[in-house]
């Protein structure tokens, strides 16, 4: 167990300096180790489908990460641009990361301008140092939501832990946690030429630092955890917050929508209608219990139960779900 | 300062375990029991007996969030039993402060109360009862959960400070005179238990949390409890009594920065 002064040491032991010299620095080290990462069955570029024009995604299993997977659970993918490319997630260890540059390599030999994180997790994240010491000339710029890096610096203790518990020792080794370099307030364009990208930064909802990404000229929404299909969604923020959020995004003009989890949608109606019923069964089921005067452990009994069967791991996540929405309903 | 001095002990426990092979569930649960460590802290060399006629510990097995464990600590004495508990203290063994509060009851029986708890790692949290006799008296439960008191507060931690010191006090339906009532009392607080990282600042969050809960109910004090690092943000205390009469309650919180909050809930019907 760390107290304060070990646990202050090992995230400066992660966090490396931010100037771009020392990106670059560290990029070096990243070039070299990387002579020797393991080749098998995750080896090679990342699977990715054109869902569409320019808008590449590789989707992520529903599973919990471990080893065998390496991370690889949540969906990441990039925007190839006429002057750059945007990556937007890296996937949930360095090694997918570096899996996912692979793919972009494959697909076109234009610049990664940005590396996009649409909020803090580490299945979204972990990859991060695989692309952004990608850039032909310098580092990568890590965009996220203004409230990202604060996020990230308060858990990097505990992703590490659990990256090494579940991927391994030489996972967390290789991880690294960035500043973000362009962090989104509200809304923030990035020109990729012969497309304008247009981030947007939301309240409280999935986690506190959720950021979307919405191409207009193919009408293509990147989502991040906003949306989850088919994988149960993961309150980590406020169940309340998300709702809200969700009604939102239906008024987005959107044809193509990328979740965090789960495939693409071609409408918000497919996008949304579960994950909303989900999320509201939650809601309800709390409250009847709070109504009723009961404790948290009734609420994980009956809460939102109706749902089990509907979605992937529901039994892994649900009762965390009551858990997190009792807490904050009982004084919502 | 005994606090670090409990810090250090606890770490030295913690580092023994982490020797240990890992081995099937009973054996892990051998594994973590540090009570040879932890009960000098407390207790001294007093002599500590089993309790399991007198108290039970409820706690889920696995822990759905570790930085928000249920506890509950239920009296399997009657009301007219002659033995009679006069308070509780709450330990959750393995954390790196172990004490999650003392809570005294010095006015009448409490049935059960349950309140929430941080784990950090695999751990007995233990209950043991000091008795109107002067006896002591141990019950158990193993949880597993990990990460509890070093997790960020709060979802949005911006909303934490902004609700400082806000108590709500529910019941389950209306007192009636000596009928069994359960009470509930919420409060707002944040209860940094020091090991938090401050993103913005880039250091430790100081420990800033809940020091103190009186609970008086027509004019007796009926709880007061001494707690610590270990318990819940957003504090909570449920309990259940029988009252003698319909009256109101009385809530003093204190915290360490030497915050006092209070609040006061008088029953529907009026008093009688």
């Amino acid at each position: 167990m760390l107290g304060p002064q070990g646990a202050d040491a090992a995230t400066d032991a992660v966090w490396p300096p931010l100037t771009r010299r020392a990106a670059i620095a560290t990029g070096a080290v990243a070039a070299l180790s990387g002579l020797s990462w393991p080749a098998g069955a995750q080896a090679g570029p990342l699977p990715v489908s054109e869902v569409a024009p320019g808008h590449f995604v590789h989707y992520g299993a529903h599973q919990m990460t471990d080893a065998g997977n390496a991370g690889d659970i949540a969906n990441c993918g990039f925007v190839v641009g006429r002057s750059g490319v945007a990556v937007i997630d890296s996937g949930g260890s360095p090694a997918v990361g570096r899996r996912l540059l692979q793919a972009v390599r494959r697909t076109t030999d234009r610049p990664i301008r940005y590396l996009i994180n649409t909020h803090m997790h580490p299945d979204h994240v972990f990859g991060n140092v695989a692309l952004r010491t990608a850039g032909d000339d310098g580092a990568v710029a890590i965009v996220g939501h203004a409230r990202l890096e604060a996020a990230l610096r308060a858990r990097s203790d505990t992703y590490l832990g659990q990256l090494k518990a579940r991927v391994g020792p030489t996972a967390a080794k290789r991880a690294r946690f960035y500043q973000t370099d362009i962090a989104v307030e509200a809304t923030r364009q990035l020109d990729l030429g012969d497309r304008t990208l247009e981030l947007t930064a939301w309240p409280t909802a999935h986690t506190n630092n959720d950021l979307s990404v919405l191409d207009p000229t193919t009408g293509t929404f990147w989502a991040g955890d906003l949306v989850f299909r088919t994988r149960v969604p993961a309150v980590d923020g406020s169940v309340l917050g998300w709702l809200d959020v969700l009604e939102r995004l239906r008024a987005r003009p959107a044809s193509t929508i990328l979740p965090g989890h789960g495939r693409a949608a071609s409408s918000w109606a497919a996008a949304l209608d579960d994950q909303q019923r989900y999320l509201r069964a939650l809601v309800s089921g709390v409250r009847a219990v709070l109504d009723d005067f009961g404790t948290i452990e009734q609420a994980v009994a009956t809460a939102g139960r109706s749902e089990a069967g509907r979605w992937a791991l529901f039994e892994q996540y649900h009762a965390r779900n009551v858990t997190t929405a009792y807490a904050e309903l009982e004084w919502n | 300062m005994p606090g670090l001095r409990l810090i250090a002990a606890a770490m030295v426990a913690a580092a023994t375990i982490a020797l240990v092979p890992q081995g099937g569930q009973a054996q892990q649960s051998i594994e973590y029991n540090q009570w040879d460590a932890v009960k000098p802290m407390y207790f001294g060399d007093r002599e500590i007996g089993d309790g399991s006629a007198v108290l039970a510990v409820k706690a889920p097995d696995r822990a759905h969030d570790a930085a928000l464990v249920p506890v509950e600590v239920i009296s399997k004495l009657g009301p007219d039993s002659d033995q009679r508990i006069e308070a509780v203290t709450l330990l959750v063994e393995r954390n790196p402060v172990p004490l999650a509060g003392r809570f005294a009851f010095p006015s009448q029986r409490i049935g059960k109360f349950s309140t929430r708890v941080r784990v950090q790692s695999y751990t007995y949290i233990r209950a043991i009862a000091e008795m109107a006799d002067g006896r002591l008296l141990r019950a158990s439960k193993f949880v597993k959960a990990s990460g509890g008191c070093s997790a960020p507060a709060m979802k949005d931690p911006e909303e934490a400070m902004a609700n400082l010191g806000q108590i709500r006090i529910r019941t389950s339906g209306d007192a009636r005179r000596s009928q069994p009532v359960t009470a509930q009392v919420m409060i707002r607080h944040p209860n940094y238990s020091g090991m938090q990282y401050d993103q913005i600042h880039r250091s430790y969050i100081p420990a800033h949390y809940v020091e103190g809960i009186a609970v008086d109910y027509a004019g007796q004090t009926l709880i007061r409890a001494k707690t610590d690092i270990s318990i819940s943000e957003n504090p909570t205390l449920r309990f259940t009594f029988t009252p003698e009469r319909v009256d109101g309650f009385a809530v003093s919180v204190t915290d360490s920065k030497n915050n006092t909050f209070q609040q006061h809930w008088a029953p529907a019907g009026g008093q009688g």
